[in-house]
């Protein structure tokens, strides 16, 4: 116990210490303040989305006549949303800039697909700082700071041949200390995270353990590179430019050139070139026989083959077809693009295992349902949605059937596809037995350190 | 007195150079400058060749229209390309996260679209691998490296007093070491800007007379950059007793002032002064058009007394039996309200991303990190006040080329069966393309003013204090 108090008086002592440990703790109380913030507004866009949704509907159907199914699919622009659980405030990924409540109408699908969030690219330039920043990022300075010069401190101090002479006391105390350092960083993250979770009235289920358990197996790993880089026996200065430059390879350069090898390999210009061809298309379409445009369509949905055949006057069924058959124009390409970045974020997760830091923030947007992978299953959602919505007003523009009140009640809402999180068992495993093995050759070459 | 200093500066060269990790870490660094530079470059040819194509393209489409009522025209709309900016390989700034092409259409602003930042929440959180932004955030750890001992270190194995001793004074001490640093720096730096040069001489017609005023003043801020790591290192390695200390505490200062506090300050200017979300913003321009009038509804108050004008001041009393086609007259009116109300609105964006701007920037003095990233951005024309430049120019360029068709439908097409009527495709030949124009450094630095004047007060400081009395004789006492 004296031991003990001591250890912790030590421990406490260094100034430096002590301002690392108070920024750490400083940094992310901002960063869950700020991401509770992030999540509020975006929750406020779904929602308001959803608010003025009812209130045009409640505008149309307060008209004296109601206006015909093509005017009113041209103006009904629905809400739709990218279920967030609040775990995206902590990590956000890529919520802050892309669309999390995309507005979309029954005309042409692929002319409103790569619409952007607004943000302030000096700000996403700065880098963001949410608690999976502080965690991946900030956690292994502070295990650094704290750890890798242990021994070197003691030999400077001298203490530590005094220590090897006392039968195995050397070895036990350093684990006393990096114990007693573990428990210290540990508490100050669970303190974090279980904060978090009461802001944000996150339950304590599997999810959050699965994140404390990952940041712990994280913390072991950065722990077990003190050791190891201690294991040599150098002095403190070296051992803490070792750890540091550990730090930018694996934090800063391997994410780094991850991204120059993925934007190189998987450049695409496919949503320009679909832009342009949807364009061309569309444009087209005035000038082509109208009948054939729509019998055309009509082989593709055929649901509604029995629509009488066009007149002279402009039909709304004919402009709905051509808008359905230039997203068909570039059905292709936009397959192949979807393929390209479901292969860009395959070839990310298998990048992935290079760097410990790539792997944890991954794994903690993919937790959160922030990810890229996300964001694709969110924009197939709203794909599936437009086919709904097409699909509900077809019924009254080919069947020439009158809107009335209750069809514009009646009128399909998006409904957020709960998203299965990915089983990512086996890369916990591994991830696990990996520092498991990491920790067992800095254990093994601790114990052969010689008392300097 | 400088002899002195030039054999502490040649001393200390001789000892840095004997150190093989030293050696390594500034191969592998110029390594690491020499990719992001040339991968910089590569993706530079690479979207300028498909923006230059692209644009080619949309004007060869609109070139090649048919005989077409003008309004047709106008939703078929033009799109606008931003090029990348000459120096953008260097220093890629906002790039990632900002649009390169924007659809010029009627009634309707759109935003750039095509980011390239996929996965940027995971691969993105430190920006790209860039030249600038590994001399901005990589360079002064090697300084640190450098010189964290030079003082604390010399003083503890005891050469400090003997220096003394043989009369060099802290004073010289400092200047010989600094510029010892300053020197590594310049050979460390130096190549990647002569690269550069190259790299932006060699593509030929864009390379304009500015590339090498901007490198040289890019490298001028970022030789103030080494200066004010070189203080900051040595005043540290002066005020803590042992080189550990004073190696932890640099370190922890790097981390604060490269990767903590322009994180925190970013999202604090955005809370404080925040833009809107694209659903607010395009919902309150809606809203606003809708109150101004619906120029398709024949009984709107506004449309109807612009209505009694054209009439009156033609003289006629209905309009049929205007010279002129009304429903021309009607895009144009209705165009320049809408553009109107959609600038009030970008306006106030661009205002709120300003203020974030200039709330960021009053701590330059505070933080060179901050002076130097922005200051270099806008050198290499990739900040966040170029972006919207192009969109600017483009929107000016949208309104321009609408409002010339809505002329042609106003003169050229009857007001009688208008719908069916085209005019000749010979119109679509005297349009102009969208070019955009490049700012010139005055402007590019507009921003800036006497802002650059305070982190060189601030590096000047540093050196003045470093040299003071107080801290002469703090050196000596601790000798």
């Amino acid at each position: 116990m004296l031991l003990f108090k001591l250890e912790c008086k030590r421990l406490f002592a260094g100034t430096i210490n002590k301002l690392v440990l108070v920024l750490f703790i400083v940094s992310g109380v901002f960063a869950i303040y700020q991401g509770a913030l992030g999540y509020k507004s975006l929750r406020i866009d779904q929602y308001k989305s959803m608010v003025v949704f009812q209130k045009e509907r409640e505008h149309v159907n307060s008209r004296e006549t109601l206006p015909e199914a093509g005017s009113l699919a041209y103006y009904a622009s629905a809400p739709t949303e990218w279920k967030l659980s609040p775990w995206a405030a902590l990590f956000v990924g890529e919520t802050p800039s892309s669309m999390v409540a995309t507005k979309i109408r029954a005309t042409a699908l692929q002319s409103q697909a790569f619409n952007r969030e607004i943000v302030n690219p000096a700000q996403q330039r700065a880098g963001g700082l949410d608690l999976g920043f502080v965690l991946v990022y900030f956690l292994p300075l502070v295990i650094g700071i704290l750890t890798v010069t242990l021994i070197s401190d003691e030999q400077h101090a001298g203490r530590w041949r005094l220590l090897n002479a006392l039968p195995g006391s050397a070895l036990t105390l350093l684990g006393k200390q990096m114990a007693l350092r573990f428990a210290v960083i540990w508490l100050l993250v669970v303190i974090l995270l279980v904060s978090a979770a009461l802001i944000l009235s996150l339950p304590f289920d599997a999810l959050f353990w699965t994140v404390l358990g990952a940041t712990s197996l994280y913390m072991v790993f950065w722990f077990a590179l003190a050791t190891l880089i201690m294991s040599f026996g150098k002095n403190s200065v070296v051992n803490s430019l070792a750890y540091l430059s550990s730090w930018v390879v694996l934090a800063l350069l391997i994410p780094g050139a991850v991204h120059l090898y993925l934007s190189g390999q998987y450049q695409s210009d496919a949503p320009l070139e679909i832009t342009l061809q949807q364009r061309t298309t569309l444009n087209d379409g005035w000038d082509k026989d109208k009948q054939a445009t729509l019998d055309e369509f009509l082989t593709h949905e055929t649901p509604w083959q029995n629509t009488a055949p066009l007149g002279e006057a402009f039909d709304w069924k004919w402009y709905y077809a051509q808008q359905h058959m230039s997203d068909l124009a570039v059905q292709s390409l936009v397959e192949a693009h979807i393929q390209n970045n479901q292969a860009r974020q395959a070839q990310l997760q298998t990048l992935s295992v290079l760097s410990p830091a790539l792997l944890f923030q991954l794994s903690l947007n993919e937790l959160a349902q922030t990810s890229s992978g996300y964001q694709l299953k969110y924009q197939q959602q709203v794909a599936d949605y437009h086919t709904v919505m097409r699909h509900f007003f077809y019924d009254f523009m080919f069947f020439d059937k009158p809107v009335t009140r209750q069809d514009v009640e009646d009128f399909p809402l998006f409904k957020a596809q709960v998203m299965e999180t990915q089983k990512g068992l086996w890369k916990w495993l591994f991830s696990a037995l990996l520092v498991l093995a990491l920790c067992a050759l800095a254990i093994a070459r601790i114990r052969q350190v010689k008392p300097f | 007195m400088n002899n002195k200093i030039m054999q502490i500066c040649r001393h200390e060269l001789a000892s840095k150079r004997k150190s093989p990790s030293l050696w390594l870490i500034f191969f592998m660094t110029q390594l690491l400058l020499a990719v992001a530079l040339l991968t910089g470059w590569q993706q530079h040819q690479h979207s300028m060749h498909t923006q230059a194509k692209a644009q080619e393209i949309v004007e060869q489409q609109w070139n090649a229209q048919p005989d077409r009522h003008p309004h047709r025209v106008a939703h078929f709309g033009h799109f606008a390309f931003r090029p990348p900016s000459a120096l953008s390989f260097f220093d890629l700034g906002v790039n990632a996260w900002v649009g390169d092409s924007i659809f010029l259409e009627a009634h309707k602003q759109n935003s750039a679209n095509f980011a390239n930042d996929q996965d940027g929440g995971t691969l993105l959180r430190f920006s790209e691998l860039s030249s600038a932004n590994i001399l901005l955030i990589i360079w002064p750890l090697l300084i640190i490296a450098l010189g964290f001992a030079s003082v604390s270190g010399e003083q503890k194995s005891g050469t400090l007093r003997q220096l003394m001793s043989m009369g060099v004074s802290f004073r010289e001490l400092i200047a010989g070491k600094s510029l010892s640093y300053l020197l590594v720096s310049v050979v460390f730096i130096l190549p990647v800007f002569v690269l550069a040069l190259a790299l932006a001489a060699g593509s030929g017609a864009q390379f304009s007379a500015e590339a090498p005023l901007r490198l040289t003043l890019l490298f001028g801020t970022y030789l103030l950059y080494c200066l004010f790591w070189i203080a900051l290192t040595l005043l540290i390695s002066s005020l803590v007793k042992a080189p550990k200390q004073a190696l932890v505490l640099l370190t922890s200062v790097w981390f604060i002032l490269t990767i903590l506090m322009p994180r925190m300050l970013a999202e604090f200017a955005h809370h404080q002064n925040p833009h809107q979300k694209r659903n607010d913003f395009e919902l309150a321009i809606k809203l606003d058009n809708r109150k101004v009038g619906d120029s398709h509804n024949p009984n709107d108050p506004y449309f109807s007394q612009f209505r009694e004008e054209t009439l009156k001041k033609y003289g006629v009393s209905t309009v049929e039996e205007l010279p002129i086609n009304y429903k021309g007259l009607v895009m144009q009116e209705g165009e320049k309200l809408n553009a109107e109300i959609y600038k009030k609105h970008y306006q106030q964006q661009v205002a709120q991303f300003e203020a974030q701007r200039q709330f960021v920037s009053q701590f330059y003095w505070l933080n060179p990190y901050l002076f130097v990233r922005d200051f270099s951005m806008a050198l290499t024309r990739t900040d966040t006040r170029h972006f919207l430049d192009f969109e600017q120019q483009a929107e000016a360029h949208r309104y321009a080329r609408i409002q010339k068709l809505n002329q042609l439908h106003t003169h050229e097409i009857h007001h009688h069966n208008d719908r069916a009527q085209r005019v000749d495709k010979s119109y679509w030949q005297e349009f102009e393309a969208f070019n955009y124009l490049t700012p010139k450094l005055s402007w590019s630095l507009s921003a800036f003013s006497l802002a650059w004047l305070l982190p060189l007060l601030a590096v000047a400081a540093l050196f003045i204090f470093l040299s003071s009395n107080p801290m002469q004789r703090r050196i000596y006492a601790a000798v």
